[in-house]
């Protein structure tokens, strides 16, 4: 028994040390809590007090930037800092809610301006917080099938273009960004099993009203209200129930990470990193505090870029690699939750 | 401290409100700190210290402050 675990190991150190590679693009415009604040003229919404709420001190929106230049930044930067050639990409998977257009897709349109093979099988999936989990599921069984070898997943997301700028329950959560994945049959053995979940009664919750074939933007969809907490939208705007989702989150997550453990064979101990969709400080704390995960293996790290919807997971996991909190071999929860309602989890050893 | 009192500064706390305000038959509608970060910190509250998950109608249904403390049950 020793010597087939001195073997097993001989054999582990003779691989080249590669980590999972994550990069990440952010438009350059930032919206900090002070600007918000001047903006809104409102007591309750103060500078020091969106951040004490929140946890965020500054977002990064897009100006004239699209999904796909943020998706087409992302990609190149994890071509530079890895070297990577495009060449070797043989499938795309793009992660948005906020796409160029309805058709066509903007994978195929990110294909062409990375100049990837016309080889490269590429497709959109309309996922938001939960869309970076739902993207490794799809990547393992596209790798575990050979129906690809290797595959950039791109999560690109532009919530603020959706958001009304006097709705302040979601203009101080949300930013833009961006973030690249690549994976190959390497990684087939770093993505762990999935728990995933859906529950569409959530729809009303989180929702753009308009737009789409359920209802057209109109001159009417465009008209502007005002609700009880004095935040104005019309239905061509983001809306977000925040107590409805806040209370959905902590119905569906502890169970979900409960289940994902167990499913992956692991106790709460053996998670070197917890890394939630980061949806904001006060929601992330509360979750933390009912999983009873101590605080230095539960990653939060909303302050400078809020809530990126499906790109804040790669995000975090690239600025954790960064500051040493986890490196290869680290094993890693990740959880996402939101819009749909769509949650999953699964463990990665990066 | 008697158990009464004490869950009624857990809601003014929770609502960052002075907890003189803070009576069972108080209309919530009243209060300015009522807003969907004050309905967020009545959540978080029954969560963590009751364990209490509530759904969109029980939200909806939170019209007094003592329509909160029948979900501070001890258990």
């Amino acid at each position: 028994m020793k010597q087939k675990n001195g073997h097993a190991r001989k054999l582990i150190l003779r691989k080249p040390v590669i980590v999972m590679k994550f990069s990440c693009f952010l438009p350059l415009a930032h919206l900090d809590n002070e600007h918000i604040a001047a903006e809104y003229n409102d007591p309750k919404w103060s500078e020091s007090k969106i951040y004490r709420k929140t946890g965020i001190r500054s977002r990064r929106v897009v100006k004239d930037e699209l999904v796909s230049d943020l998706a087409v930044g992302a990609a190149k930067r994890l071509f530079d800092e890895y070297g990577i050639d495009r060449n070797s990409i043989d499938f795309l998977l793009l992660c948005t809610q906020s796409p160029d257009y309805f058709l066509p897709t903007t994978a195929c349109i990110v294909q062409h301006s990375l100049d990837l093979p016309t080889s490269t099988g590429a497709i959109d999936f309309n996922l938001g917080c939960s869309g970076f989990v739902y993207g490794l599921s799809l990547a393992q069984g596209l790798l575990s099938t050979g129906a690809a070898s290797t595959i950039l997943l791109i999560m690109s997301e532009t919530y603020t273009r959706h958001i009304h700028p006097m709705d302040k329950s979601t203009r101080t959560i949300f930013g833009d960004g961006a973030a690249a994945t690549l994976l190959d049959k390497e990684d087939i053995p770093r993505i762990g099993r999935f728990v995933l979940g859906t529950d569409g009664s959530g729809a009303p919750n989180l929702i753009v009203p308009s737009g789409g074939m359920a209802r057209p933007r109109s001159v009417d969809t465009a008209k502007e209200t005002t609700d009880e907490d004095g935040n104005i939208r019309s239905m061509d705007n983001i809306y977000m129930n925040g107590p409805e989702i806040f209370s959905f989150t902590l119905r569906a997550v502890p169970d979900m990470v409960r289940r994902t453990l167990e499913r992956n064979d692991l106790s709460s101990e053996e998670i070197d990193m917890y890394v939630f969709h980061q949806a904001n400080r006060f929601i992330l704390e509360n979750l933390r505090d009912r999983l009873e995960i101590p605080e230095d293996r539960f990653y939060i790290d909303v302050e400078e870029t809020g809530n990126t919807v499906s790109a804040t997971i790669p995000i975090a996991i690239r600025n954790a690699l960064d500051k040493e909190l986890i490196q290869e071999g680290s094993k890693v929860l990740i959880a996402g939750f939101g819009v749909g309602y769509s949650w999953g989890a699964t463990v990665l050893r990066i | 401290m008697n158990a009464m009192q004490k869950k009624l500064e857990l809601i003014a706390n929770a609502l960052d409100v002075d907890k003189d305000l803070i009576v069972p038959e108080k209309v919530l509608e009243e209060l300015e700190e009522w807003d969907s970060m004050g309905v967020i910190s009545i959540i978080s509250m029954l969560d963590k210290n009751y364990k209490v998950q509530l759904k969109a109608d029980q939200i909806k249904d939170l019209k007094t402050v003592s329509d909160i403390l029948e979900h501070m049950q001890e258990r």
